[in-house]
């Protein structure tokens, strides 16, 4: 068990080294020169040499290319992200530690939601197969696929907060402002893990092992919750556990819907400004999140099922 | 195969529909009712009449028209992404699954690298890294979405590669290009085709979602997402604004969708053995 | 004697999208305590289907008609719940793939257990002795460790014996093996043959065979019943069935069985030739 936990994490390594380079090579890609970009943003009247030559110097861009790289990877690694160009008196690691809660806060908040209302619906739906509540839910699930998220968002600010007055349309700080944005974050995952959920017990349902237990005169709540349910959950919790990262980044375009301080809103605004540091530390953060949740998920999944366990 | 597919209504009903919109977009001058740019600031926010079926906009401008218009950055941005994306994954898959060795190993780590990432994330960072505009967002798009391809039409290669026929025709002597061109490419086209109509309505919500932020079409070109954004300033007075161009929307996505669903129960011979 | 299982006129029918199909079509046959009925025929030839419907084990996509009379009582129009409960205590049921037909997310003991209790009211040191008990007769050996095991850990023969003793455990009035040696090896096979025969000569319990292997089924079945594309096509004992089969279908089984007998033999002559 340990042995495969410590595999797992060294495979993790090169990935997240890959995702690193990635990261900075892309910040190198651009067809402009990254000290110009940053003197045009901070409004410098006339750009001259020397001002650039200034600039490289002070964002290190003037050493060899490998040497910056693992400068950055080192810095990245004590926590040091770099500065933002847009305001050099602050730190890039400040602005997403500044960010980062309400986003969190935003995307656990979705993912209870997505939890508590998939599982129990997509349950239903495989047990009553083809009966009028799959089928409703089926035709929910199918347009809220087709459904952009800020549409959502816009059509529930509209019903919710214009209309009935019931809940605020923008800002953060207490539960009120964060139901509509987190519904709103949680609808299209939703849909995904109902059918998810939904297909996984049908497919469970043809399995011998049920054949088996009714055979064997099991009660039919006993049947449903104790074999199948349990035996879907098992990949699903393990999809749904992966998908968080993706929660977090699918924040960032409800976040600009509902105004909601967070990383989104930050990363949209420093796109307008052209604020590199900022955007490259945001897709490096998520990258990095997307593989410590995979691993997390996939060690958890192996500890849990008596298959894949390793006798001690 | 014809056959099968007129047999399938959905898949008749929703192609037809493609078709007619795609009709509607490409001759837009001839049958929108008014010029979508044209304003009349004192007839702002009409209702629907005779003259402006879906009512005007916050400047006085013809919804109807914009909607009109709005078919051809929509739906084409869409299909020009589709066509970048499946050109990019189909010549990298084909080399990975034909030539295997380095290539493919250093193809697939790098189809690997990019299936890593949240696909959202990254079409923010190309746009945010480049610039925006209309020509980064298809770049953002096709640079996401190509990996998926290239797995999927390299799986496709390697298991057409061993069938009999392929191999007949090296026996025979063909030349490997053309083998690949003429036997491969029409055996993994109904995949392809599968999920290539399920991917359209993706980037129809992705490209609408970033014109919608202000990072795609900008104003005042119609495009369903900025028009969405134009409303959304008006939300609180003029909710009505924000209905036809996301109802469009979804219509169009969800076409798409059953499309492929359906083009897949056509193309599936295990369906029809049912 | 009366019937323990009898099966009249039964019809299945499968009801899908488009169209229906009929996959039993009027099958009658019966069962008398301490006979075992042998159910002989290819895969597909609805010999499972129809006792799986006259057990209420099909889904709503399946429609059953006819009659199925268990000890007199009719099986068709009963309740779910009255099924489910004749089911594992009075009738119990062998199933052919012992290595899927376990959870495997739980120890064997847990699913000993829940069986148990599905039909008994008994505590757990009752549920434990009786386990071991049912193990111990099923001939497998260190009860107790298989207990903490999980599906995967156990061979195919075990978790078959097991199955077996699970079916047995609660003394059932009828006892239907449905392809019970067909997933299983040979030398296992003759054993898990020998366990029926036992059980059969113990509790005088009435029991289907159901099977494509005439060997196996020329072992264990009092008579016989072969079924070809839903409908039976010739009854009797083994004897009849191998001489005086009037059915073309059955001949042409009885006849691939005998050659392959005869080629057997004939190796065997040979090499006691050589030898």
């Amino acid at each position: 068990m340990k042995r495969y936990v410590i595999r797992r994490l060294l495979m993790a390594v090169p990935l997240l080294l890959a995702i690193s380079f990635v990261c900075f090579v892309f910040i190198n890609l651009i067809p402009s020169n990254p000290a110009e970009v940053a003197l045009r943003v901070q409004q410098m009247p006339v750009i001259t040499e020397e001002a650039i030559a200034e600039m490289e110097e002070m964002l290190g861009l003037n050493k060899p290319f490998l040497i910056r790289y693992f400068d950055w990877v080192l810095g990245c690694l004590r926590g040091d992200f770099g500065i933002s160009y847009v305001n050099p008196a602050r730190t890039v690691a400040g602005e997403l530690a500044r960010c980062l809660p309400a986003t969190l806060q935003l995307a656990a908040a979705s993912f209870v939601i997505v939890v508590v209302l998939s599982i129990p619906i997509g349950f239903l739906c495989a047990v009553y197969k083809d009966g009028w509540f799959d089928k409703i839910m089926r035709g929910i699930v199918f347009v809220s696929t087709a459904m952009p998220a800020y549409w959502v968002g816009l059509l529930l600010m509209w019903g919710v907060s214009v209309k009935l007055g019931l809940l605020p349309t923008n800002g953060s700080g207490s539960v009120r402002h964060l139901i509509l944005p987190a519904f709103t974050v949680a609808l299209s995952y939703i849909s995904t893990y109902i059918r998810l959920i939904r297909n996984n017990m049908l497919e469970n349902m043809k399995q011998d092992y049920v054949l088996y237990a009714n055979v064997r005169g099991l009660p039919q709540k006993s049947v449903l919750v104790k074999h199948i349910l349990k035996n879907s959950m098992h990949t699903c919790i393990v999809a749904m556990g992966m998908s968080i990262p993706q929660l977090i980044a699918g924040t960032i375009v409800v976040e600009n819907v509902f105004s909601w301080p967070g990383l989104g809103t930050l990363c949209i605004s420093s796109i307008f400004n052209r604020d590199l540091p900022v955007i490259q530390t945001y897709v490096l953060l998520i990258g990095v999140l997307f593989v410590a949740f995979n691993l997390i998920f996939d060690v958890l999944q192996t500890v849990s099922d008596p298959r894949l366990r390793r006798e001690k | 195969m014809r056959e099968r597919f007129l047999q399938n209504r959905t898949a008749v009903a929703t192609v037809a529909f493609v078709l007619l919109i795609a009709l509607l977009g490409i001759f837009a001058p001839l049958i929108a009712p008014h010029d979508p740019y044209e304003t009349d600031i004192l007839n702002k926010f009409a209702g629907f009449s005779r003259e402006y079926p879906l009512g005007t906009d916050h400047l006085g401008r013809c919804v109807l028209s914009r909607l009109i218009y709005g078919i051809r950055p929509t739906l084409g941005l869409a299909l020009l992404t589709m066509f970048g994306t499946i050109a990019l994954g189909a010549v990298l898959g084909i080399m990975a699954g034909y030539f295997r060795g380095a290539v493919e190993e250093v193809i697939m780590r790098v189809v690997d690298v990019m299936l890593s990432f949240p696909s959202q994330i990254m079409v923010f960072a190309v746009v945010g890294l480049l610039g925006i505009s209309v020509q980064n967002v298809i770049i953002a798009n096709v640079f996401i979405k190509w990996a998926w391809y290239a797995r999927m039409i390299r799986t496709g290669v390697m298991q057409y590669r061993n069938r009999n026929f392929i191999q007949f025709s090296r026996c025979v002597g063909m030349p490997e290009r053309f083998i690949l061109f003429r036997h491969l490419l029409p055996s993994i086209t109904s995949d392809l085709a599968v999920l290539a109509s399920l991917d359209v309505g993706w980037a129809i919500i992705n490209i609408s979602t970033l014109s919608f932020l202000g990072l795609g079409v900008q104003a005042p070109t119609p495009e369903w997402g900025a028009m969405l954004n134009e409303a959304k300033e008006v939300l609180t007075s003029n909710p009505i604004q924000m209905l036809a161009p996301g109802i469009a929307i979804v219509t169009l996505v969800c076409c798409f969708n059953l499309m492929g669903d359906a083009l897949r129960d056509v193309l599936d011979p295990k369906e029809v053995a049912k | 004697m009366s019937a323990v299982l009898e099966l009249r006129d039964l019809h299945v029918v499968l009801r899908q999208k488009h169209r229906s199909t009929e996959l039993v079509k009027g099958v009658s046959f019966s069962v008398e305590e301490g006979q075992c009925l042998g159910i002989l025929g290819e895969s597909g030839s609805g010999k499972s289907m129809s006792m799986k419907a006259a057990m209420g084990l099909l889904d709503r996509s399946f429609q059953i008609s006819g009659s199925a009379l268990f000890q007199g009582e009719e099986m068709l129009c009963r309740s779910a719940e009255e099924l489910r409960r004749i089911r594992g205590g009075r009738i119990g049921m062998i199933l052919q793939n012992p290595m899927t037909c376990f959870d495997p997310l739980y120890r064997i003991g847990f699913q000993i257990e829940e069986t148990f209790l599905a039909h008994n009211r008994w505590n757990a040191a009752q549920v434990r002795e009786r386990s071991l008990e049912m193990l111990g007769r099923m001939r497998i050996r260190s009860p107790e460790e298989v207990l903490e095991k999980y599906p995967h850990q156990l061979s195919g023969g075990m978790l078959q014996r097991i199955m077996i003793g699970i079916a047995t455990a609660m003394q059932p009035a009828l006892l239907i093996a449905d392809e019970p040696t067909t997933a299983i090896d040979a030398i296992t096979q003759f054993k898990i043959l020998d366990e029926l025969l036992r059980i059969k000569a113990e509790h005088k319990t009435a029991m289907v065979f159901i099977s494509h292997d005439l060997n196996a089924i020329s072992r264990v079945a009092d008579r016989i019943v072969v079924l070809n594309q839903g409908r039976v096509v010739d009854q009797g004992d083994f004897r009849h069935i191998l001489h005086h089969a009037k059915d073309p279908y059955t001949r042409l089984l009885v006849e691939k069985r005998a050659a392959v007998m005869r080629r057997y033999r004939g190796i065997l002559e040979q090499e006691a030739v050589y030898a």
